[in-house]
């Protein structure tokens, strides 16, 4: 019974803290930054999502990508569906070599949200180029970087030794 | 037995998304759901919106007393002298209403304009789109003209009920009839995702275009109200090797942040929404 008591509590901890920090992600996805940084804003939804999906597979997994990049879409006016499609494929990535990531060192780490943050982009960019024949800003594509510099700072404080 | 599951319910998710986007893209079927859907986000736009404002508030409170002064009595002085030069313009306009109406002519178009804010939020960097406070309960429709003092800004391209996108001059997707004020020389205005320059493609190597010519308007497509200035021609490039002009222009108005912008009606005009068509007929032109 207590027992149970406590996974049911753990459960709704982790719920708020999985809506909430989406949100914070989202709002800063939107946030206005001087004009010279525009380009360099990361996809923090997608970094968040990904974060989650290694922490809590069981509860953020295809369908939270699903919702959350619909609601980018729709905040942002683009066409609904474009953030979905490149949400769903980092998190199927992140998810089918979860097991190979999760316990290599903060650097590696890093290294390869960078490499998914860099297909998010690829993906987000093609579906631009078929339905608004437009590929971007050259700049954009440094956007993963600092994206992979969150990461690294992230996790690099989250499992600092503590004592 | 994981990885094909996975896979599978990867694919069907995609297929639904990419649905959506066509469908998004043919037809406006999903402006519904993009409303309901915006209502429910709208608490989130505004906790977005408040560093911004809060940093333009710091300043306006931080801003010397007399220079506050200073700009009042200069913005005194501008409103005297515009409405000395509206009393000529309306005598002008008389004048000219008078000779049309001799010469069997259209009547001068009726503008009927609307003020609205823009929102302090950044959308995707792709895309050159501003959000605006007005939507479909003010009558604002897709298609739409916004303007601002100076120019045109661009077009109404989504709405929900309370706010809506304005795709501006400057978008990669962008296209605007315009006519060089000079001599009338019929073009076409693109934006290429360039924040403050449009190009004009498609100008023969003899063709009359200078620097500093003005760019309007022309009407055509009867989107844009006709004689509104659009831009300034910055740069001609004649490459005798190529078959047209190179040529960059520069937006009159001001494309950026924290500025009132105008929503226009005009007698004549046409927009995407069926419903705003009715104006089609008595428009004198046809």
């Amino acid at each position: 019974m207590i027992l149970d008591y406590g996974r049911d509590n753990q459960f709704a901890l982790s719920t708020i803290k999985i809506v909430l920090s989406l949100i914070v992600a989202i709002i800063l996805s939107i946030v206005v930054l001087p004009d010279w940084l525009v380009n360099f804003r990361p996809n923090l939804v997608v970094l968040v999502l990904a974060y989650w999906c290694l922490m809590r597979p069981d509860m953020v997994g295809l369908l939270a990508a699903f919702l959350a990049g619909l609601v980018m879409d729709v905040i942002q006016f683009n066409l609904l569906g474009h953030h979905v499609v490149s949400s769903l494929v980092v998190i199927y990535l992140v998810q089918r070599y979860r097991h190979g990531i999760l316990y290599l060192p903060v650097l590696t780490q890093s290294l390869i949200v960078l490499i998914f943050l860099l297909v998010d982009l690829a993906v987000f960019t093609m579906i631009n180029i078929v339905w608004h024949d437009y590929p971007g800003q050259v700049t954009v594509w440094l956007s993963p970087l600092v994206g992979a510099l969150l990461w690294f700072c992230w996790m690099g404080m989250a499992l600092r030794p503590r004592g | 037995m994981f990885k094909r599951k996975s896979a599978f319910r990867l694919s069907v998710l995609v297929i639904l998304a990419l649905t959506l986007v066509e469908l998004d893209d043919r037809s406006s079927s999903l402006s519904s759901v993009r409303s309901t859907l915006y209502t429910l986000v709208g608490p989130l736009i505004q906790v977005a919106e408040f560093p911004t404002k809060a940093v333009h508030w710091a300043g306006y409170l931080l801003e010397d007393k007399s220079l506050l002064n200073k700009r009042n009595r200069e913005i005194v002085q501008e409103n005297a002298d515009l409405r000395l030069r509206i009393i000529e313009l309306e005598e002008a306009a008389q004048r000219s209403d008078w000779l049309s109406e001799m010469l069997n002519a259209s009547e001068r178009l009726g503008l009927e304009v609307l003020l609205a804010e823009m929102l302090s939020i950044e959308l995707n960097p792709f895309t050159r789109k501003i959000v605006i406070d007005k939507g479909e309960d003010e009558g604002i429709f897709i298609g739409q003209p916004v303007v601002d003092h100076w120019g045109v800004i661009g077009q109404v391209t989504e709405k929900t009920l309370s706010t809506s996108a304005v795709t501006l001059l400057t978008d990669p997707n962008h296209s605007i009839p315009v006519r060089v004020r000079r001599n009338g020389m019929l073009a076409v205005a693109n934006g290429f995702g360039e924040s403050n320059l449009l190009s004009v493609p498609n100008i023969a190597q003899h063709q009359d275009i200078r620097e500093g010519d003005v760019l309007i308007t022309s009407g055509l497509g009867r989107r844009f109200p006709p004689d509104y200035p659009v831009a300034t021609v910055k740069s001609v490039v004649r490459d005798r090797n190529a078959p047209f002009l190179e040529i960059l222009a520069e937006p009159m108005a001001t494309l950026d942040r924290g500025y009132d912008v105008l929503l226009v009606w005009y007698q004549g005009q046409t927009g995407i929404d069926s419903t705003f068509e009715y104006s089609m007929n008595d428009s004198g032109l046809r």
